[in-house]
């Protein structure tokens, strides 16, 4: 009973702290906000160029092409040959197979493998051109159909280069030319650079920004203890302990922490939703993933950077003032 | 009881403020302090409620060692003293009711406590009719009477008044040691920090001049009672936590 009426006692007197202190409240309250709000956006931009990145069609993707088989007529020898060859490797590589389109799916860090016949890619290849395709009326897709069948690879998006390259050897091995398998490998690894690169630069500055509220925060905590000096050192005469003068402070500063997360929360949602997807909107290149994909985290970090920021702030500022 | 034996204190900036001080305050005792300023009596009154340590020597506050006295101890200690100060130090933006309160709220005494407590100790000081008033709109002599109940409330043995009187006009002076005296004899330790020679001269009490960090006369008062040796060989720290 005596420790709860204490507690009641000391939410009481910390929310009366806020409005006693009304200055020095909100411009913690200010700070909070404009750090919160700053942080968020950057890494809401950040993420959104992450997720850019991973949706860029091909990069990600690995084709195999397929050789035409060999002309029956060519001669008995070639056609020998080519008995050769199919009886020394189990994989047919001029046809779509079934064996081979398993055994690519197979390999590690492959999640689609899609067979793309010499027809479908006339017709793909076709529709692409739209109305520039007049000149593939010379080609019939049955009879003269330069173009050849594939095997489409889709590999996991997290997969790093050297493992790429280890799924295009495994093709290779299994009897496939290596001038056939085209990929991306370059193109991979510098978006992963720049993705690194961009993910480093980020939690620097996150981390910098982070540093810089909680200074600032710690300095108009000192600033708000300073002119209630006083008050504490009337506490400690009375035979008040550390953690009694401490916990109005405590709990001022949290309350001011969670307040300044809903709003900086509040203040996020329309900056995203209004003023950057707004302007990103205009390139219709770029995706914008919902504000609903943040809200949780968002609410989740600006809550523990505020309670932290309020808990720690207070804490570290009030020591000088118990040595009463 | 209070007992100070060979105690000095030294600022860290080399300052001796007090040396080799022996000294005895009986339970009970009203006791004078006076000295000019800068001759130790402030430093003797942050000592007696643990604000500074003692350099050197021993000091007993009842069962506190205050010379081993350990920092989470210090709160337990300054509950057992109330403490008025020259400048109040009251709260401006509490009533009356709520500054005498807080000291009890401190301590963790319950609601229904404070509620019996404060107005008795108010009426007690002679301002159970001011309950609800904010002391920045009262007297000097009326915020002193707060200070007093405040240091009164909580039951302590000890009370240490560094000049009570110096922010007050003379008539109200006489009605704050008059007050003091009363609560002496409710079985308290008074010590009384004052520069204010008349009040002094007027009380027949024991008076401890100190000049220099040293005490250069001990007058004890006609009927104070004689000083008892003392016994510490039972003073053990733990004996102050139980």
């Amino acid at each position: 009973m005596k420790l709860i009426n204490t507690f009641f006692f000391h939410i009481g007197q910390g929310i009366k702290g806020i409005f006693r202190n009304p200055i020095m409240s909100t411009a913690s309250l200010l700070v909070l906000v404009c750090c919160m709000v700053v942080t968020g956006t950057f890494a809401l931009i950040i993420d959104n160029i992450n997720k850019n990145f991973e949706a860029l069609d091909d990069v990600n993707k690995m084709i195999v092409w397929l050789d035409d088989a060999p002309e029956a007529e060519e001669g008995e020898e070639s056609g020998e040959s080519a008995e050769e060859s199919k009886e020394e490797n189990e994989y047919n590589l001029h046809e779509y197979d079934k064996k081979t389109e398993d055994a690519i799916k197979a390999l590690e860090h492959v999640v689609d493998v899609v067979f793309m016949s010499k027809q479908e890619a006339f017709e793909e290849f076709k529709q692409s051109e739209g109305s520039d395709a007049e000149f593939l009326d010379w080609f019939d897709a049955e009879e003269n159909n330069p173009l050849r069948a594939s095997y489409r690879i889709t590999f996991a998006s997290d997969t790093d280069t050297e493992n790429i390259r280890y799924i295009k050897k495994a093709i290779a091995e299994m009897g496939f030319n290596e001038e056939n398998i085209d990929e991306n490998i370059d193109l991979y690894d510098n978006l992963i650079n720049v993705k690194g690169a961009l993910t480093t630069i980020a939690l620097w500055l996150l981390a910098v920004l982070f540093v810089i509220s909680l200074f600032i925060i710690m300095n108009s905590t000192r600033l708000g203890l300073h002119s209630r000096r006083e008050e504490i050192q009337i506490m400690r005469y009375v035979g008040a302990t550390n953690s009694f003068v401490r916990a109005p402070f405590v709990i001022e500063g949290v309350v001011i922490g969670l307040v300044s997360a809903a709003i900086a929360l509040g203040i996020e949602y329309y900056l995203y939703t209004q003023v950057i997807s707004g302007v990103i909107r205009q390139y219709e290149a770029i995706v914008i993933a919902p504000f609903t994909d943040y809200l949780l985290v968002l609410s989740i970090a600006f809550a523990f950077i505020g309670v932290f920021a309020g808990l720690f702030g207070s804490v570290i500022s009030i020591r000088k003032y118990l040595k009463v | 009881m209070i007992e100070l034996k060979n105690v000095s204190m030294i600022y860290p900036n080399g300052n001796a403020a007090l040396r080799n001080i022996d000294l005895t305050i009986e339970d009970n005792e009203f006791v004078f302090v006076v000295g000019q300023s800068g001759a130790g009596k402030t430093t003797l009154t942050k000592l007696l409620i643990a604000e500074e340590r003692v350099s050197d020597g021993e000091m007993y506050i009842n069962d506190f060692r205050m010379h081993r006295l350990r920092r989470y101890k210090i709160p337990k200690l300054r509950r057992s003293i109330g403490m008025v100060f020259q400048d109040f130090r009251l709260f401006d933006n509490k009533t009356v009711y709520e500054n005498v309160a807080f000291a009890m709220r401190v301590v963790g005494a319950r609601p229904s406590e404070i509620k019996k407590r404060v107005p008795h100790v108010l009426s007690l000081v002679g301002l159970a009719h001011r309950a609800k008033s904010y002391p920045d709109k009262m007297s000097g002599g009326e915020r002193q009477r707060i200070a007093i109940a405040r240091a009164l409330v909580n039951n302590p043995d000890i009370i240490i008044a560094d000049e009570p009187t110096g922010n007050i006009d003379p008539e109200m002076s006489k009605a704050i040691f008059e007050l003091l005296m009363r609560i002496n004899k409710m079985d308290k330790t008074i010590i009384v920090v004052t520069h204010d020679h008349n009040m002094v001269n007027y009380y027949n009490k024991r008076v401890i001049k100190i000049e220099n960090g040293h005490i250069v006369s001990d007058t004890p008062a006609k009927a104070a009672p004689a000083p008892a040796e003392p016994e510490h060989a039972d003073k053990e720290e733990e004996g102050a936590e139980q």
